[in-house]
């Protein structure tokens, strides 16, 4: 195919253009800009801190630098910039007790603080030096971890005893954990696609803190105050399941496993249960639709088991032409259990049994100030939908009336349908 | 079904369930007809309070007894209670069912009723063709007569005044009875029973002569009673279920559920404001309001 000489150029152009543009998803750290810069930065951290616990250092005097530490960083420094490598911040850790006083930042969790400043600079390693001087003793450890990653990647410690012989064993120290650092550098690594964005979560509750993982191992992503919160960024793999915790005094904690991993997505953290020890409840009954019940539960373990007491008040009256009202009030004391596994299960079955006095009341009985009616319930069972500060159910009972007033010494019923105590109601935590 | 939809669905149930409210209002553990109740007796609290040993008897039937003696009036319920030992005769308020007294030698069972001079008149049952009648005072319960009747009819429960005017004698075929009776002023209401067609025909002593009158079908328990608020009758339907029919046309006006009572007996009084229960199961005698 015959092409002219001057739309040679501007062709090939074009085609090369096309290809960058249209070649579907580059590999990491392949073709994207973006991605390249992020995984072929390397800058480093630094973070050091001494404690010199000599005697003749207890009353500060002297709050140099101990002249062994500084020959380990300046050992350290002159490797990697040997190697090429520059530093993008290098700071003293506030827990050297030198370091009291100074205009550092509050480092309580040195790690996390040098691996935020590691993102902060761009920075895709970090390096911590401690020291320790103790009588004739110098100690040392260096850790060498993976910003991107937020993983340790090699350490080292050891110590020696101050003299002539002492600089090349720190030399040999640098070198051997800079070596064990390449070495890991040098082992293939499957290529993983990495998420870009940050997770954004979407608030149920206020006052909910999400955790990384398990509370007591994991990382705080934050505290839920506003309608949303956006999660500091996680390298995570692309579609990874990512476990969170959430939590919040007086509720149970929950974990949550976002099954996508982290996606552009808001993810709409559930509630949380609230962790029940006291709660009243207000119900109706079938055969006392006139009237309701008032309870109290006390729960001897949240949401496992409770005794409750409550007191129903209602009437019946047939409509009819010659019929007046006739009053009841039940006292009612229950033992209940939940039956599923779940503390915080929204849908939740209760069993138990319960003792009662029914009172009843007929005006028209001028000369009798009424009888009570001894209930025995062997059995009763409900159906609880939870939300987070309260709940409905629906309940039946199964009564036995001892026979002591106007009713029956029998199974209690209601004419035409038997056993039919059905009660709708609602609990408040 | 997802989580969200339960709330959802029990809401509807509850919702459904308090729809149907009307009827679901009078469903009712304890005995509906308490609510018409004005007073209540156990019948045996009664016999043991009088050194009466309840067991072995049952009461035979009971009756309002409206009357005026000597220009004093009355309102006694009594109740007839048979006891191998023999027929006993108790009378209690006809408004409150306090207990009045109690007769006992009396000729009992077949009859209990207000002779023509407002006395109480008993009967038994008829033995051959002659029946025992005994006529006590309404208020000391003294008796001043006793004597027989000769007569091949059975009498009803309840006794008649003697028409002495009119004198005259019916002739009443076999399968024809006399159920129940009452006077309202100077009429006598008495209600018939046919036993081949299972009906109960109303009378009056105003009517008697005319040609039509209402049959209404006797429900499956038998029974059916006169007042002023009409005929009743009674059908055994879990429990029992009363109905009342219009003297005039026959037709059913309402009906009253006892879903409580499966062995009760019944008597109404002749105002039609009263009526009285007793639950043969429980032993228990009520006085009710009516409820028309």
């Amino acid at each position: 195919m015959w092409i002219a000489q001057s739309l040679k150029k501007p062709l090939l152009v074009g085609i090369v253009w096309f290809l960058l543009a249209f070649d579907g998803k580059p590999a990491l750290g392949a073709e994207s800009p973006e991605e390249t810069e992020k995984l072929q930065y390397t800058s480093w951290g630094l973070l050091y801190g001494w404690i010199d616990a000599r005697e003749e250092q207890r009353d500060g005097a002297n709050n140099e630098m101990d002249e062994y530490t500084a020959m380990l960083l300046s050992s350290l420094t002159y490797a990697l910039r040997q190697e090429g490598y520059e530093f993008s911040f290098q700071e003293q850790l506030k827990e050297s007790p030198v370091a009291i006083g100074s205009d550092l930042p509050e480092t309580p969790r040195p790690i996390l603080y040098g691996l935020e400043r590691a993102q902060e600079t761009r920075s895709r390693w970090l390096v911590v030096v401690r020291t320790y001087r103790e009588r004739t003793r110098f100690i040392w450890s260096i850790g060498i971890y993976d910003g991107l990653s937020q993983t340790l990647v090699v350490s080292d410690s050891s110590f020696l005893f101050p003299g002539l012989s002492a600089l090349p064993q720190l030399d040999e120290t640098v070198g051997r954990i800079l070596a064990n650092w390449k070495k890991k550098q040098e082992e293939v690594v499957n290529p993983v696609e990495v998420v870009e964005q940050r997770q954004l979560f979407k608030r149920t509750q206020d006052g909910v803190m999400v955790y990384l993982g398990s509370p007591s191992q994991g990382i705080v992503i934050g505290t839920l105050q506003e309608p949303s919160l956006l999660a500091p960024y996680i390298p995570m793999g692309v579609g990874k399941p990512l476990s969170i915790t959430l939590e919040k005094e007086g509720y149970w904690s929950k974990e949550v496993v976002l099954p996508k991993g982290i996606t552009d997505r808001p993810f709409r953290l559930p509630a949380l249960q609230k962790k029940t020890d006291q709660a009243w409840w207000a119900a109706t009954t079938l055969a006392r639709l006139m009237g309701a019940e008032l309870g109290r539960r006390w729960y001897v373990m949240p949401d496992r088991f409770f005794f409750s007491l409550s007191d129903a008040l209602w009437m019946n009256y047939t409509f009819q032409q010659g019929a007046y009202p006739v009053f009841h009030t039940e006292i009612r004391g229950e033992f209940g259990m939940y039956l599923q596994r779940a503390v915080d299960a929204p849908f939740r079955i209760t069993m138990g049994m319960a003792l009662g006095g029914i009172y009843t009341w007929i005006p028209a009985f001028a000369d009798e100030i009424g009888r009570i009616d001894l209930v025995m319930d062997p059995l009763f069972i409900g159906l609880e939908y939870h939300f987070p500060t309260w709940a409905i159910f629906i309940k039946n009972r199964f009564p036995f009336a001892l026979g002591t007033g106007y009713l029956d010494r029998a199974w209690m019923e209601i004419p035409g349908m038997g056993p039919q105590f059905w009660s709708v109601g609602v609990l408040i935590k | 079904m997802g989580k969200k939809k339960i709330p959802g669905l029990i809401l509807g149930l509850a919702l459904a369930w308090l729809g149907n409210s009307c009827d679901l209002l009078q469903l009712d553990v304890f005995p509906s007809y308490l609510g018409n109740a004005t007073s209540m007796r156990s019948f045996d609290e009664v016999l043991r309070s009088l050194e009466i040993d309840p067991t072995g008897g049952s009461v035979s039937f009971m009756v309002f007894l409206d009357g005026s003696y000597q220009g004093r009036s009355y309102r006694y319920l009594g109740v007839v209670w048979s006891h191998p030992s023999g027929s006993f005769i108790f009378f209690f308020d006809g408004d409150t069912l306090a207990y009045r007294n109690y007769l006992t030698s009396m000729p009992g069972g077949a009859y209990l009723g207000v002779w023509e001079d407002g006395s109480i008149i008993s009967g038994a049952p008829s033995v051959y063709s002659s029946s025992a009648y005994a006529i006590v005072e309404p208020f000391t319960f003294f008796k001043k007569q006793s004597g027989f009747f000769n007569s091949t009819t059975s009498f009803s429960r309840a006794w008649v005044v003697y028409d002495s005017q009119s004198n005259t004698c019916t002739v009443v075929p076999s399968y024809l009875s006399l159920v129940d009776l009452f006077t309202m002023g100077n009429t006598l209401q008495f209600l018939i029973k046919d036993t081949v067609d299972n009906v109960v025909i109303p009378y009056s002593s105003s009517n008697i002569n005319v040609s039509y009158h209402p049959r209404i079908p006797l429900e499956n328990d038998g029974r059916a009673w006169v007042s002023a608020g009409g005929v009743i009758t009674v059908r055994q339907e879990r429990g029992l279920r009363l109905f009342r029919y219009s003297f005039s046309d026959g037709a059913r006006i309402d009906e009253f559920a006892l879903p409580y009572v499966s062995n009760g007996d019944m008597a109404f009084a002749p105002d039609g404001k009263r009526w009285a229960l007793y639950d043969r199961d429980r032993r228990r005698l009520y006085l009710l309001r009516s409820w028309w």
